[in-house]
């Protein structure tokens, strides 16, 4: 088990994503994710892996729920959302739980809740993220305050919705500050983040900065 | 920076605006900037003097090789902080600046605390192996220097013979050794900065860094003396006090720190932004008393006594060292005669010097005013962290045409651009597989489009620029958001812009002129740092706390009195 720190922890997330196919600006939200979801004490990296590995490469279009006007947003197609793909639509349209009905299947569920704890702290309200049997409080104040059902660490794609909330289940959680992660996930996601640095040349070495001149430093 | 600070002005004094972001971002003034009284090394000093810290100097164990152990331990009023510092002997063949290096004259670590022997033998492990070790989180950094060939084995032989060094070779070298790399905020292990910014004594930017290289200094200094000990025991001396704290601490920065300006906007928004308020409420002062009219001139004439001691073989820092000299020189002539007592002289003064003077010895003036003023300007440094996270949220609400007039706003300069011609996008930022080094490329000539960094926030305004021309200007950008995810980082960045002025460089990054090395001097003046000597346009050597207090003697010499030679120190 390796312990990360969480800046190690998004910049790791930020870069895999990027890697595995994502926009830079999407990148920037799987990163963000993870800090969050870690930082309030609910294992990311092992399903980020799992995310990432089983939407890797795959076009933008087929990951991302779509916008109708009347029913708001909508995913007809049977394959998975992205979670951070329909966390961040949630957040970009400013929706609200009334007109957010059930939507899904979608790939790790709980990577949706950073993006329904913006919109909880946006509106004041404390919200359930629902997904079966599990619901996750986010409050008001925008933190992680507990789950009620099976622990939401579930990599399979379920159907979700969200719900305001009158009685959070625990206290608000903080301050996790490291991001455990197993060895076989650190090294998938860093095979991901390879993706993006460019193979080593003579020339590009030569380019880089520091002293070659002997005698001067 | 809190829109108290931001909009604040001395009372009775009628408002000057700051600078325009037009005028200030761009990449040849922000490579002209000098330090200043907000820079992070005068907070950090200013900090510890004004609340008493003491070193205990915990251990000291070192060969005649420099080869062994230290820690430096300095107590403040809530907690401590430890430096462990471990000496090694690195054969020259092995000596490399480059960050692809993997050994190093001098390894250290911040250690939060005190380190016990447990704590010790754990970092003994791990920090001499530097990128290659991990640290926990009671580690807030993690770096590495190596000796100067020019000047460390002629200082050890001079003390070793009861000499003092050449004092002229001290100044033409500056250092002892140079730092190569200095890693907080979270790398390799270490605590993430969320976990320690609501220190006091780490509010202010890169506190940790800071403290962890006046320590290496320290360290460095006293490591020389204890080898010439070593090696002569019977003729060895120390070395003078003055002439010892012309030595600073080296630094070789490169391509790795350009990039930070761009991934950090909000925070470089409000170093800016403090520094420019600094500017405007000086600037605004009705009238000049007479002791900061004699520290002005005191300042200015050892500012000008200082530029004598930079040294630089860089064709461009050449011409530009020169000119700032004959600059300085005019506004000394100007200032001999200018009446300081007439209403408004700082700001007359900021005016003749805009009119009269380059942009190096303008930005140099800014610091130079900024020096007889600390009780108007020191406690904007608490406005200088930021919360990144803050400005992370997107707002899909905005209209297309707001976003679209954001964008024509704060990359009005890249409209003006020939987007089609090869030199306007000549370079690409790419990351090296070996040790994930930040680099350079030619566009042209080199296949790196699968490998590009974001760090070209004008070209890639100007096509999402190009995309809104389809979409009605009252249509809410999340749809656009959800069509275009390739534009998210744009779209972000604008939004950040539109509420921090300063958050974004308003020239090319990519373009065939873009200079590096003026990213990195922008950053390395907020440090602290003076002497710049660009290596060549991607990478600078520096100078760091040259004539700084050391730490046993920080609560006897005068307050913040050290960026500016004393006016003996002539060479």
């Amino acid at each position: 088990m390796i312990a990360l720190s969480l800046g190690e922890a998004e910049a790791l997330a930020r870069k895999a994503a990027r890697g595995a196919g994502r926009s830079w600006g999407m990148a920037e939200e799987f990163g963000r994710a993870v800090r969050w979801l870690e930082g309030s004490g609910l294992p990311a990296m092992a399903l980020l892996a799992t995310l990432l590995a089983r939407t890797d490469g795959m076009a933008a279009t087929r990951l991302t729920p779509s916008w109708e006007a009347n029913t708001g947003l909508v995913h007809p197609d049977a394959t998975p959302l992205c979670p951070i793909a329909l966390g961040t639509a949630l957040s970009d349209h400013g929706i609200t739980s009334c007109t957010l009905g059930r939507i899904g299947p979608v790939w790790a569920p709980v990577f949706v809740v950073p993006h329904l704890a913006d919109m909880a702290r946006r509106l004041g309200q404390d919200y359930w993220l629902i997904c079966g049997e599990t619901r996750v409080c986010v409050t008001a104040q925008g933190a992680y305050a507990g789950h009620d059902g099976p622990a939401p660490d579930q990599a399979q794609a379920a159907w979700i919705a969200c719900a305001p909330c009158d009685a959070p289940p625990s206290v608000p959680t903080y301050h996790h500050a490291r991001a455990d992660c197993e060895a076989g996930v650190y090294n998938h996601l860093s095979r991901l983040a390879e993706r993006l640095y460019a193979p080593e040349t003579a020339a590009r070495r030569q380019s880089g900065a520091g002293e070659t001149r002997p005698g001067t430093d | 920076m809190t829109k108290e600070a931001a909009h604040s002005a001395p009372l009775g004094q009628e408002m000057i605006a700051r600078r325009s972001p037009q005028t200030v971002m761009r990449l040849s003034r922000l490579g002209s900037f000098h330090q200043s009284r907000l820079s992070f090394m005068r907070v950090l000093l200013r900090r510890l003097r004004q609340e008493r810290w003491r070193l205990e100097r915990r251990h000291f164990a070192i060969d005649a090789r420099g080869v062994g152990l230290a820690v430096y331990t300095m107590h403040g009023p809530e907690r401590a902080y430890s430096l462990v510092a471990f000496g090694h002997d690195l054969p020259p063949e092995d000596r490399s600046d480059r960050v692809i290096a993997t050994a190093w004259d001098a390894t250290f670590t911040l250690f939060d605390g005190v380190p016990d022997a447990s704590d010790i033998a754990r970092l003994q492990t791990q920090i001499p192996l530097q990128e290659a070790g991990r640290v926990s989180a009671r580690e807030l950094s993690v770096s590495r220097a190596n000796r100067s060939v020019r000047l460390f084995d002629h200082v050890v032989d001079a003390l070793a013979a009861g000499r003092q060094p050449d004092a002229q070779l001290v100044d033409d070298v500056g250092y002892l050794m140079r730092t190569t790399a200095v890693y907080g905020s979270g790398k390799l292990g270490a605590a993430d900065r969320t976990t320690i910014a609501m220190r006091p004594e780490f509010t202010a930017p890169f506190q940790v860094e800071m403290l962890t290289v006046w320590l290496i200094r320290a360290f460095v200094l006293d490591l020389v003396e204890e080898m010439a000990r070593r090696r002569a025991p019977a003729t060895a001396t120390t070395i003078a006090p003055d002439l010892r704290r012309r030595f600073g601490i080296g630094n070789s920065t490169g391509l790795g720190m350009a990039p930070f300006l761009i991934s950090h906007p909000i925070l470089f928004n409000n170093w800016i932004m403090a520094r420019e308020e600094a500017l405007a409420r000086v600037r605004a002062l009705g009238h000049a008393t007479a002791q900061s009219r004699t520290a002005f001139r005191d300042i200015l004439a050892r500012a000008r006594q200082g530029l004598e001691m930079w040294r630089t073989d860089h064709p461009m820092q050449i011409v530009k060292l020169a000119t700032l000299r004959a600059d300085l020189d005019r506004l000394m002539a100007y200032v001999e005669q200018a009446d300081l007592t007439e209403p408004r002289p700082w700001d007359q003064l900021w005016r003749w010097g805009e009119n009269h003077l380059g942009t190096e010895a303008q930005e140099l003036l800014l610091s130079l005013l900024l020096e007889p003023h600390g009780d108007l300007v020191d406690g904007l440094a608490c406005c200088m962290s930021a919360e990144e996270s803050d400005g992370f949220v997107i707002d899909g609400t905005m209209p297309v045409g707001r976003l679209r007039a954001i964008l024509s706003d704060v990359y009005g300069w890249a409209c003006d651009l020939d987007w089609s011609d090869p030199a306007t996008q000549a370079r690409t930022w790419y990351v090296s597989a070996a040790k994930q080094e930040p680099r350079l490329g030619e566009t042209l000539h080199e296949e790196l489009a699968d490998y590009e960094q974001p760090l070209a926030p004008g070209r890639d305004a100007m096509r999402l620029l190009a995309v809104l021309q389809d979409w009605p200007s009252d249509a809410p950008i999340a749809g656009l958001l959800l069509a275009h995810p390739e534009h998210r980082h744009s779209i972000r960045r604008a939004q950040i812009a539109a509420r921090h002025p300063y958050a974004e460089i308003r020239d090319n990054t990519i373009g065939a002129n873009v200079m590096p090395i003026d990213m990195l001097r922008a950053k390395l003046s907020f440090f602290g740092a003076g002497y710049f000597d660009p290596r060549s346009d991607r990478w600078v050597r520096i100078n760091m706390y040259r004539g700084a207090p050391f730490p046993h003697e920080l609560h006897d010499l005068p307050m913040d009195d050290w960026a500016y030679p004393p006016h003996e120190a002539t060479v």
